[in-house]
């Protein structure tokens, strides 16, 4: 390293840009030919190796999803050397107390046993279960991510079914998985499950004694839920997980607008080093932040909530966060129940705990196919939308947050009660009136404040910042000084993507006096309609401003080449 | 024997057994004229005078509310009846008397001495027959209590109002089921025996003294129990442990995640 | 769209490295003072990592749980240190590729994912062709048996699941609760009789003590037998005879989804469900006051044994107990 090279290379002397290559050692070449005479790989690692990563921490949210789930094979391995799945009565013989000499299921003995007895056993469950409510929170943040920017459009519509269903597969586990203790918490959880099952028409009580063996409690459903935890659900985990990853791959992934980045390249690192080494510590560092929790924060202590019982139950019985919101939806339905012709349904619990869960996930899963039903749009996106620039999809996602939170809020409301000193009917009402009035806000709301954004953005990236100095013209006129945005943020606010005004439609009846068919066809109707709500850019009286003041000089990333880069910069004033 | 002090007396008689040690702690304790915190139904002084002595604090802090002759008014029961322990339990815990008309009355800090709360409740034991306060021996749990089943009496008849730890929880109409963090043993027996507020009524019939105070040794039990896992968030189950999830574990690998993507520091 | 042309230009033929687009000069790449700086406190935090893993082994060793005190000790030691180790590991690897690799920002373009239109002609030939030369199209015989076959196959994992249960017969419907069944205190076993409950008292009770009973018939047989206030129960036309002495007696199942209903607030004398908040109305036949739940309660009646003073149920049930189901009717 000579010093010449001192404003070239990395702190460590490499150069990183591909000039450095230098000579190459012996052994390394010979390795990677044997390696490559038998399968190939140099091609294969000559393009990986390269492969760019955009960077940006909203990226990493996925990564916490899936190095949870290593962390949550690593620790249930360890689990099922000591667990017992066995609905079995035994009496407690062991070191914890207030329990001993109780009935219960060889399965929470040996949660007992397992926590109290062996080395490490209690932070392997603690890891376990903190890894368990990161995986999941991680996924819904990773999604909430993904449906922001409209990472979910082609090509990558697939990817998002996959991706939501993970998602379902994570909360099904995750239930399986805090139901195998057996305890009085999750034992209540599975009577309601069973409740459930028997509210659905016609095969509910089918559905029900067949998933548990018979009838409640029986002894089936712990083994049952064991090889579904252990074996079934992390086996489609995997593998949907490596599709999910080497479809993002091949497909390579979305970045942010900037300059330089362009809907057909990506901007970032290279996989080989910094990519792997930026991934590779946040692997550790997700590790990291499961063991400290696990170190320092109790969690699910099954001994403190004692054995199931049939019989017993206690205050504050709620499940994990990512089934609170279905509690929640069942505590705050009003009682409907009707009997017809000697058949009962009980709307009180359908509709909750079935018919609502299922007609949010099914739009869930079908986003993707809506949007461009209603918009039309087939082109291929690789730039993520910024937010702001898609009022109408953000409203929308704001709002189905807005659903899930007052579904989980109002499945703690006993606790909120308590806490807030709120009546605990009065919290029922609130949640009741709120689930019906808040989502639609909100979906306004957000909408009016990304148009406001939008047009933000738009005056800066025009006049530039305020500073607040104030200067004297010859002639008299006071103005305030604007400075003017660098490029890269005027390219980082994506405002050539920005959603152009709605395509016109014919007149309604041309001039031979044919109705045109958005006018006849209801559906075409509906795809118009939604199309005016939804993904409309601005407010009506905005729109015909919009038009003219978009920056028609190209902000988008264009390249510079060589040594002319300053001189290469786009003119902004056009 | 004769001159040791009273306390070292009582250990010693609660060690040796307790069927007699309420009259004897009446016996001695009126020979000496000694009141203390803990020595529960035997009151100091003459019968009589502590019933007066009620009688003029209950005028001066209770009759205003429950009537002159404890007879009620449309704004509290009569205490006709409802007996010493419930006194004792409601003064003791500071829900009596009340600072302001609400849903239920507020534990708060207790406004009389335990000898005025004697006294107190002296003078309602005095209008009509019901629960006396419990000696020591009575709801104080022996050594070898029957946790196990205590925890199973409280599973099913105190865990759903009172949480799976006695930390409390939510009932109809603004009112709550109090957490058992602080109430002492005694309190404890007596909200039992006499069922303030809301709260049903256990009688000896139906929950034993003896299967009492093993629901006391559970709660007692489980609030000592160390927290192995770490700090216990409140011991409220999913839902603070949700909270955590996001707000600690989600928020910091955020921040990891802002950090691996940040922009490098450039030079000059 | 594609904007891109300059972009092989700035990196030279023999480069294998994917091109530069912006030169990152970082503080630390000018001045090798600091490059060292930051070495030493990524190695730092390597050694800090070992350190813990050290720890950890020095703590798997030392603490031995057994019970919540020793339990929380181990739990405390083993997971600090192991999180030390990784957290050592973590800052060091993101310190290390933040401060000393390079932070070039480069660039890969992206080839259209699509295929030259010339193999997506081809493959659709294969494809057609292919399957002409099964005959599928012309053999319709062929393709009615083999549609037949594997649609077949689809029916036996499907016959399988059917012994995952029995089928729902008259287990919804039934309790063991019969005439003349006493009612047992679910904990202690002891026949409730008529002087145990106090104004304002409740109880769970069985109609056998809790050995006896399966954890099918426990689950659907609890009882929750109440003292009212006298004269406060105002029973329901023909129930007039199964109260004694202001005790009534309901099933503690909720009529809702089924948690048990233990929360009596002897006040209003009314039951609430601590899972779901549905809050019945116990004097008024266990009416629904408020929440999710949609039926009164079911009500056992009940007589006492004049000889012993032990309650008695005068008949079973009159309909099913717990959550409602499409047969209830």
């Amino acid at each position: 390293m000579t010093s010449e090279y001192h404003t070239a290379v990395g702190a460590d002397g490499a150069r990183g840009d591909g000039r450095a290559d230098g000579r190459v050692p012996a052994q390394v070449t010979r390795a990677l030919t044997e390696v490559d005479e038998r399968f190939g790989t140099a091609s294969f690692l000559r393009r990986t190796l390269n492969k760019v990563f955009p960077d940006h921490w909203s990226f990493m949210l996925g990564e916490i999803a899936l190095y949870s789930f290593v962390i949550l094979l690593l620790s249930g391995t360890f689990l099922t050397f000591f667990f017992r799945p066995s609905q079995q009565e035994v009496i407690y013989n062991g070191s914890y107390t207030p329990l001993r000499g109780i009935q219960m299921t060889e399965a929470f003995d040996s949660t007992l046993r397992l926590s109290f007895d062996v080395r490490g056993g209690l932070l392997m469950r603690q890891i376990h279960h903190w890894a368990a409510l990161l995986f999941v929170a991680a996924i819904i943040a990773h999604m909430c991510r993904i449906f922001f920017t409209g990472a979910f459009r082609r090509p990558r519509e697939t990817n998002w079914l996959i991706g939501f269903t993970l998602m379902t597969l994570a909360l099904l586990e995750g239930f399986a998985g805090y139901s195998l203790p057996d305890d009085l918490l999750s034992g209540t959880g599975l009577r309601i499950a069973y409740g459930v099952a028997e509210s659905i028409p016609i095969v509910g009580t089918y559905v029900a004694e067949f998933l548990f063996g018979g009838q409640f409690p029986g002894t089936d459903l712990i083994p049952r839920l064991y090889v579904v935890h252990i074996l079934l659900i992390p086996g489609l985990l995997l593998a949907l997980i490596s599709a999910h990853m080497m479809i993002m791959w091949h497909q390579k992934h979305t970045q942010w607008p900037g300059k330089h980045r362009t809907n057909d390249n990506v901007v970032g690192a290279p996989f080989f080093p910094a990519f792997m080494a930026k991934t590779g510590g946040f692997f550790f560092s997700v590790f990291a932040v499961t063991v400290l929790l696990a170190a320092f924060f109790q969690i699910n202590p099954v001994w403190l909530y004692g054995p199931y019982d049939p019989t017993q139950v206690s205050a504050g019985s709620q499940p994990d966060f990512y089934i609170g919101w279905l509690e929640g939806a069942l505590r705050m339905m009003p009682n409907p129940e009707t009997n017809i012709a000697g058949h009962t349904i009980s709307w009180n619990v359908f509709v909750p705990a079935v018919l609502i869960p299922g007609l949010f996930f099914t739009a869930m899963a079908i986003y993707p196919a809506l949007e461009a039903w209603v918009t039309g749009d087939r082109e291929i996106h690789n730039v993520c939308d910024r937010p702001r620039n898609r009022p109408g999809r953000t409203g929308l996602g704001v709002m189905m947050i807005s659903y899930f939170a007052i579904m989980l809020l109002a499945g703690a409301n006993d606790l909120i009660s308590v806490h807030f000193d709120i009546s605990l009917y009065t919290t029922t009402w609130i949640f009741r009136i709120a689930f019906l009035v808040v989502p639609p806000l909100a979906f306004l709301v957000t909408r009016r404040i990304c148009i406001g954004l939008q047009r933000h953005d738009l005056r800066t990236a025009q006049h530039g910042y305020e500073t607040g100095r104030i200067v004297m013209l010859p002639h008299g006129e006071f103005m305030e000084v604007e400075s003017q945005l660098p490029d890269e943020e005027v390219a980082r606010m994506g405002l050539e993507y920005r959603q152009g005004p709605a395509p016109e439609l014919p007149p309604p009846v041309d001039e031979h006096g044919v109705r045109a068919p958005h006018t006849r066809n209801p559906l075409l109707k509906v795809r118009r309609a939604l199309g005016t709500l939804l993904y409309e850019p601005e407010l009506p009286e905005a729109r015909e401003a919009a038009r003219h003041e978009l920056p028609a000089h190209g902000v988008r990333g264009e390249l510079p080449s060589g040594e002319d880069r300053e001189e290469a910069e786009p003119s902004r004033r056009g | 024997m004769r001159v040791r002090p009273l306390r070292i007396r009582v250990r010693h008689r609660r060690l040796a057994g307790f069927v007699v040690l309420s009259a004897a702690l009446f016996a001695v304790g009126t020979g000496y004229g000694l009141a203390t915190e803990h020595t529960g139904a035997a009151a100091a002084g003459d019968p009589s005078a502590q019933i007066a002595q009620g009688r003029a604090l209950f005028l001066q802090g209770c009759a205003s509310c429950h009537g002159k002759a404890a007879e009620g008014t449309a704004n509290a029961p009569s205490l006709i009846g409802v007996g010493a322990a419930a006194v004792d339990f409601q003064v003791s815990t500071g829900r009596m008397p009340l600072a302001q008309q609400g849903a239920q009355a507020p534990a708060k800090r207790p406004r009389y001495t335990q000898e005025q709360i004697e006294a107190l409740a002296a003078y309602v034991a005095s209008l009509g027959p019901g629960p006396a306060i419990p000696g020591k021996e009575q709801y104080t749990p022996p050594k070898n209590a029957d946790l196990a089943f205590g925890g199973t009496l409280f599973r099913t008849n105190c865990s759903a109002c009172h949480n799976f730890t006695g930390e409390g929880g939510a009932l109809a109409y603004g009112k709550k089921a109090p957490p058992l963090t602080h109430a002492t043993d005694r309190q404890i027996y007596e909200a039992m025996l006499t069922g303030p507020g809301t709260m049903p009524v256990f009688s000896d019939a139906q929950l034993t003294p003896q299967e009492k105070q093993d629901i006391i040794a559970y709660i007692n039990a489980v609030r000592a129990v160390p927290d192995p896992g770490g700090f216990n968030l409140g011991r409220l189950g999913p839902v603070t442990e949700g909270l955590v999830a996001w707000l600690i574990g989600m928020a910091v690998l955020a921040v990891v995640a802002m950090w691996i993507g940040a922009r490098a520091k450039r030079a000059q | 769209m594609s904007e891109h042309h300059g972009l092989q230009q700035p990196t030279p033929a023999r480069s294998v490295r994917p091109p530069v687009i912006e030169r990152v000069v970082r503080p630390q790449d000018a001045d090798p003072r600091r490059a060292k700086r930051a070495e030493r406190l990524v190695a730092l935090s390597f050694l800090v990592s070992a350190i813990g893993t050290a720890g950890f082994i020095a703590a798997y060793v030392a603490f031995i749980p057994h019970g919540p005190g020793s339990a929380g000790e181990s739990n405390r030691w083993l997971g600090a240190s192991l999180g030390v180790a990784l957290a050592g590991l973590a800052f060091g690897i993101i310190g290390w590729v933040r401060w000393l690799m390079p932070a070039h920002e480069t660039v890969e373009e992206r080839h259209g994912l699509a295929s030259p239109q010339d193999d997506v002609s081809a493959a659709a030939r294969i494809v057609v062709t292919g399957v002409r030369e099964t005959g599928l199209p012309r053999r319709s015989l062929l393709k009615r048996t083999l549609g037949l076959a594997v649609g077949l196959l689809a029916l036996p994992p499907i016959v399988m699941l059917r012994d995952l249960g029995p089928l729902p017969r008259t287990g919804l419907r039934t309790t063991p609760w019969t005439k003349g069944s006493l009612l047992y205190n679910a904990e202690t076993g002891r026949p409730v009789k008529l002087g145990d409950l106090e104004v304002g008292g409740f109880t769970t009770v069985l109609p056998k003590p809790r050995e006896e009973l399966t954890e099918e018939e426990l689950a659907k047989s609890a009882v929750v037998l109440i003292r009212l206030r006298p004269g406060t129960n105002k029973p329901l036309p023909g129930r007039e005879n199964w109260a004694y002495q202001d005790h009534v007696a309901y099933s503690k199942i909720c009529t809702h989804v089924g948690c048990p209903l233990t929360l009596y607030e002897k006040q209003v004398q009314q039951l609430l469900c601590p899972c779901h908040q549905s809050t019945f109305d116990v004097p008024d036949g266990a009416a629904v006051v408020f929440g999710p739940a949609a039926r009164r309660l079911p009500q056992l009646p009940i007589s006492v044994h004049l000889d012993t003073g032990e309650f008695y149920a005068t008949a079973g049930f009159d309909e099913p107990v717990g959550p409602s189901f499409w047969e209830r009717g």
